[in-house]
């Protein structure tokens, strides 16, 4: 099921655009409930899968067949929500996460940069973190001590965020970077999250991409977002943007061809429908790569 | 861009659609029983009982003790309890399962990770399984029933058991030996007897339905 064209054997011929020994694995999207009998029965074309890691970290029962399944056929990466890396952590979920990934064995696990409640009430949120030299240091010691429960290569993503702390004292990509090579961790780039959070706090979304370790991308995320009065919410309901599309482009033609996933979480669609969302990715992809060629 | 009220609002209101949605994904019987009326009452229970832990899985668990503490009607209180008992059963550890036809004294038993004893004082298990698959829903009994719950592979099922073959399978929640399973329950006559009349069909059900099975 590994999709290769000819752009992609060259490019693959290139020196790895990554410093982590990754494979680029292609275009995927999220493996969602309403598609796991179809994937499984029929395989439809897809190069790859992205897994929720909450949704299988569970003791038995349909979930699990629906995953041993999925690994059967298709190449995928474990995604968390819960990890809270801006948190205490959890040695519930650490454990049940370690054990998730020494089945799958995926090539990479990744969170996000975020915090997700307290120990009195978990928001089940991605809640941004103040940009402080505390936070960065407390969330590379999290990383590392998650890196080294799953024992393979962990990402921390970009959020979408709404909300900006007076106690930051970097900006966002600043504190990414820090934080990923204090870590020596990869990076999963949410280029809609870039987008959104842009609009939302008023800054240009190439500073951002133009000042991040793009040789720690190991994985790129596509989504669609809603316009609200005053915003952009982070929704995965529908299609990408053009705006978003035209980043991702400048991404690729900056670090060359990475793994790329399409989220689609809301109102989810046929999944003939994210077919089309993951091919209009690799046109994009395939054209920005040919303007490097 | 947003003053820092309106930032905060809008996690704010993300956290008012999301919990909701997901305390009620895992109450579908009580969802169906109550209809319009079950958003406001997960609402309070959102308050008094905010999720702490990691998974939204285990989001409405205390449901069944809010409204018992708001004195809500049995029927409620019993489908809450058997909403819950199902999201537990789903993601158990899957049953293993044992040949009845070598079934010796010394056989040790237990109940399987999916199964799950309820005791009901309604038929709220019809109720569920109605509004499950779409049909109307049966008009509510009120009396004391026996239940297992039980997943032989990935489907959730029930059975509604006789009190004596209720009483066997509470002799198997721990690792135990058929004949000492079995022991405990001879000193009432009335058990004893049920059980010499059936206890071979009620092992060949509970072994083909993985309720009984070898210790992990």
């Amino acid at each position: 099921m590994f999709r290769q064209g000819w752009l992609q054997d060259l490019m693959m011929k290139r020196p790895a655009v990554s410093r982590f020994a990754v494979p680029d694995l292609g275009i995927g999207v999220g493996y969602r409930v309403p598609h796991y009998r179809q994937v499984v029965e029929e395989q439809p074309e897809m190069d790859w899968f992205e897994v929720l890691s909450e949704n299988f970290m569970v003791d038995g029962g349909s979930p699990r067949h629906w995953l041993r399944e999925l690994a059967k056929r298709y190449p995928l990466v474990l995604h968390g929500v819960a990890t809270s890396l801006g948190g205490e952590g959890d040695p519930g979920h650490l454990r049940r996460l370690a054990a998730l990934v020494a089945e799958v064995r995926p090539p990479w696990v990744s969170d996000h940069l975020c915090f997700t409640g307290s120990h009195t009430a978990n928001a089940h949120d991605l809640l941004p973190l103040p940009y402080t030299p505390e936070v960065r240091d407390h969330v590379i010691g999290r990383i590392r001590e998650v890196s080294e429960a799953v024992g393979t290569l962990y990402a921390v993503e970009n959020v979408s965020s709404y909300l900006s702390w007076k106690a930051s004292e970097v900006p966002e990509w600043e504190f990414l970077t820090q934080v990923v090579e204090g870590a020596d961790c990869g990076i999963l780039l949410d280029v809609n999250n870039v987008f959104v959070s842009s609009v939302n706090h008023g800054f240009d979304p190439m500073e951002y991409i133009n000042n991040i370790p793009l040789d720690r991308v190991v994985q790129i995320h596509l989504a669609g977002h809603s316009i609200k009065d005053g915003y952009r919410l982070d929704t995965h309901d529908g299609p990408v943007c053009d705006e978003v599309w035209e980043l991702y482009a400048a991404v690729i033609q900056r670090m060359g061809s990475v793994s790329t996933l399409i989220e689609w979480d809301g109102d989810v669609p046929e999944f003939s429908r994210l077919q089309q969302e993951a091919n209009q990715a690799r046109t994009i992809r395939d054209a920005a790569l040919l303007a490097l060629v | 861009m947003l003053s820092p009220t309106d930032q905060i609002g809008v996690y704010a209101e993300q956290y008012r659609l999301r919990l909701p949605e997901a305390v009620i994904y895992e109450l579908r019987g009580l969802e169906a029983l109550l209809g319009d009326a079950l958003p406001p009452l997960v609402a309070q229970y959102l308050q008094h009982y905010p999720s702490q832990t990691w998974t939204l899985d285990r989001v409405a668990d205390q449901f069944e003790e809010f409204l018992a503490s708001i004195h809500a009607p049995v029927e409620q209180t019993d489908m809450a309890r058997l909403d819950i008992a199902v999201s537990h059963a789903f993601t158990a550890p899957d049953a293993r399962t044992f040949d009845a036809s070598t079934l010796q004294a010394e056989t040790q038993l237990v109940l399987q990770p999916p199964v799950v004893l309820l005791e009901l004082s309604t038929s709220v298990f019809r109720t569920r399984s109605a509004a499950l698959s779409g049909l109307d829903l049966p008009e509510m009994e009120f009396a004391d029933f026996r239940v297992v719950l039980f997943r032989p592979e990935r489907k959730i099922r029930h059975l509604v058991l006789a009190d004596a073959a209720y009483k066997l399978l509470n002799a198997f929640k721990t690792p135990t030996s058929l004949a000492d399973g079995l022991q405990t329950l001879s000193q009432d006559a009335f058990t004893a007897n049920a059980l010499a009349a059936n206890l071979g069909d009620w092992m060949r059900t509970f072994a083909k339905s993985r309720i009984l099975g070898p210790p992990a």
